[in-house]
């Protein structure tokens, strides 16, 4: 019986740190979504499938590549820090690189994807926007069409708070993507 | 009729056959039919744990998909609390299991394949919720974390399999990003105590033998992803190293099992070790190592390395002072391995004195092998000893400027040779028959 006992504590705690993991990633990504600062980014097209998690629209914003600052040794897989720039038309893009997370100025913590002369290609934590698998395939013909560079009007709204970035809403001429498709 | 009742019938047998209640020959057919009746219910308790782990595994995947549609119209509070669901019951199941059906097999498995499908499926569901963004390792290297004492607590298999396959596909993403996959080692050798208890009550159950396929195939891969870009050239000596140890590990501790599947380590380290061999035996590998060969690895790397190596040495020492054939000649592999590769790296000589002696090894091996099929009357053994010749003589004709003449007469020298060897043997089996 004292084994058992013994057992059944220690499933316990197994149990606690396996509910741990995945209530912790809500608690960060809640909040982030509610007290994180709002940002409009402008989208590229792209088209893949996720069998494991569903159905997803893959959003990539413009610019995924910025100027490795002078003296920086970085390398492929390695964190660093972009700045966020805020234009006159309400839309945000990456301002710099940096090897610690800035003071005073919003920023995002990024992955080194690769190193390409002067210029280092970055992920950016947002891009998977999921869907319903039947709106999913008519959402992302939707997004092919309006991020084109001819069109250019779709574009994702993001919420950032210390580093990190959580999709809010994808948009399509200026109407969020399911009631875009609704409407259709 | 329980083992147990089965175990004490057949110690009272001699008894009553002393006593003259019954006369020898029934006592043994009496033997005969309770040996065949728990002979079926071992093999029916194997087919309960199969089919418990195949319906955990089902329902599982299924509760994926189904979430995995995602419910658009559902409030995000209720899809968190959806995404809790199959991780909730899976573990509420797995404590009922723990109190109450801690003896069953059958259920241990099936609540620890059901918990560990469960966590990948809660973590998908929530990234899933949050559109969070696939960092693929992270997601298995959580999962299998999460995972790891599943196997402990539930004295569940299943897991300890899934988590090798958790920790290869980890280690092989982190690869493909350029990160480093060392703690691949330390993943595959958590599992390792689960293994040793299965192996310490019964080295041939199936539950040891399907633990033991996992770490074989995923070691195999594994030791590809961790070795090949972060070692460069190391691979040669590492793979040795791994390949030898794992053939001698089958062959000192695992021999008793009647089939080449109940075998995983002596099937998989002597497959891939006769594979390496032969593909040393060629120049290029040995070329690559003088022309892009790297000084500069780091210490851990080469720390996981060196232990291989010297496990396989360790190993080899012991299976020449037992005299076991196979595990002595395969077991050189490593020494092999070394010697040569230290020639390769001299000149280009020394590269074809390592191609040289790779063939050397290669025909010890055919020959050692076709000499234990004889010696034990196998003709299974005898074929594969004859391959291993083979498949030297052909490797060498392709990479050889000769005639299509000779190559011809070869290989229809070879071929007879099995054919004689083969009728031979049977006949011989024959005539003992």
């Amino acid at each position: 019986m004292k084994t058992s006992r013994l057992l059944l504590g220690c499933f316990a705690l197994m149990a606690a740190a396996q509910l741990a993991v995945p209530a912790w990633m809500i608690v960060t990504h809640e909040g982030t979504l509610v007290a994180g600062q709002l940002f409009k980014f402008h989208t590229a097209p792209v088209d893949p499938y996720d069998a494991f998690r569903g159905r997803y629209v893959s959003v990539r914003i413009e610019q995924n590549s910025l100027p490795i600052p002078s003296g920086a040794n970085w390398t492929r897989g390695q964190e660093v820090f972009a700045t966020i720039v805020t234009d006159t038309n309400g839309f945000s893009r990456l301002g710099e690189l940096r090897a610690t997370p800035p003071d005073h100025s919003p920023y995002v913590a990024v992955r080194i994807s690769y190193l390409y002369g002067q210029n280092a290609y970055v992920n950016v934590p947002f891009d998977h926007f999921y869907m319903d698998e039947t709106l999913a395939p008519a959402a992302e013909k939707a997004y092919r069409e309006h991020s084109r560079p001819s069109q250019k009007n779709a574009y994702i709204t993001v919420r950032i708070r210390d580093g990190e970035g959580v999709i809010e809403n994808l948009w399509i001429d200026g109407t969020p993507i399911r009631e875009f498709l609704a409407r259709k | 009729m329980s083992q147990k009742h089965v175990q004490w019938l057949q110690e009272e047998l001699p008894t009553l056959v002393t006593q003259g209640i019954l006369t020898a020959d029934i006592a043994e057919r009496v033997r005969q039919h309770y040996a065949e009746t728990a002979r079926g219910a071992r093999g029916r308790n194997w087919a309960i744990v199969a089919f418990s782990i195949l319906g955990a595994a089902l329902v599982g995947s299924g509760i994926i998909l189904l979430l995995a549609h995602n419910w658009d119209d559902l409030s995000r509070p209720l899809r968190t609390v959806l995404s809790f669901t199959p991780l909730v019951c899976a573990q509420a199941i797995a404590a009922w299991v723990l109190w109450k059906r801690r003896n069953s097999t059958a259920w241990r498995e099936g609540a620890g394949t059901a918990v560990t499908l469960a966590i990948g499926a809660t973590i998908s569901l929530i990234a899933q919720t949050y559109n969070i963004s696939g960092d693929f390792g992270r997601f298995m290297l959580t999962w299998t974390l999460l995972a790891l004492p599943v196997i402990y607590l539930l004295d569940a298999s299943t897991p300890a399999v899934l988590c090798l396959i958790g920790s290869t596909v980890w280690a092989g993403d982190v690869r493909g990003n350029d990160g480093q996959p060392l703690w691949f080692w330390l993943l595959v050798a958590a599992v390792l105590p689960h293994l040793l208890a299965l192996v310490r009550a019964n080295r041939v159950q199936p539950r040891a033998v399907a633990v033991c396929w996992a770490l074989a195939i995923c070691l195999g891969v594994g030791t590809g992803i961790c070795a090949s870009d972060m070692l460069g050239n190391w691979w040669i000596l590492i793979y040795a190293g791994v390949l030898a140890a794992m053939y001698q590990v089958g062959e000192r501790w695992f021999d008793e099992a009647v089939s080449w599947w109940r075998r995983p380590f002596q099937t998989i380290g002597g497959l891939g070790g006769f594979v390496l061999a032969l593909l040393l035996t060629c120049k290029w590998p040995w070329h690559e190592t003088t022309t892009y060969g790297r000084h500069d690895y780091p210490a851990a790397e080469l720390a996981v390395a060196a232990v291989w190596i010297i496990a396989a040495l360790l190993l080899w020492v012991e299976s020449v002072a037992h005299r076991r054939v196979a595990g002595a000649i395969l077991g050189a592999l490593p020494v092999a391995a070394v010697i040569a590769y230290w020639l390769a790296t001299k000149n280009e000589t020394g590269e074809l004195l390592a191609t040289l002696l790779f063939d050397l090894f290669v025909f010890a091996l055919g020959v050692g092998t076709l000499w234990r099929g004889l010696r034990e009357d196998r003709l299974g053994v005898v074929n594969a000893g004859m391959l291993t010749l083979s498949a030297l003589i052909i490797t060498r004709f392709f990479d050889s400027d000769l005639s299509f003449v000779v190559r011809g007469l070869a290989f229809i020298a070879v071929g007879a040779g099995f054919l004689v060897t083969n009728i031979v043997l049977i006949r011989r089996k024959g005539a003992v028959a």
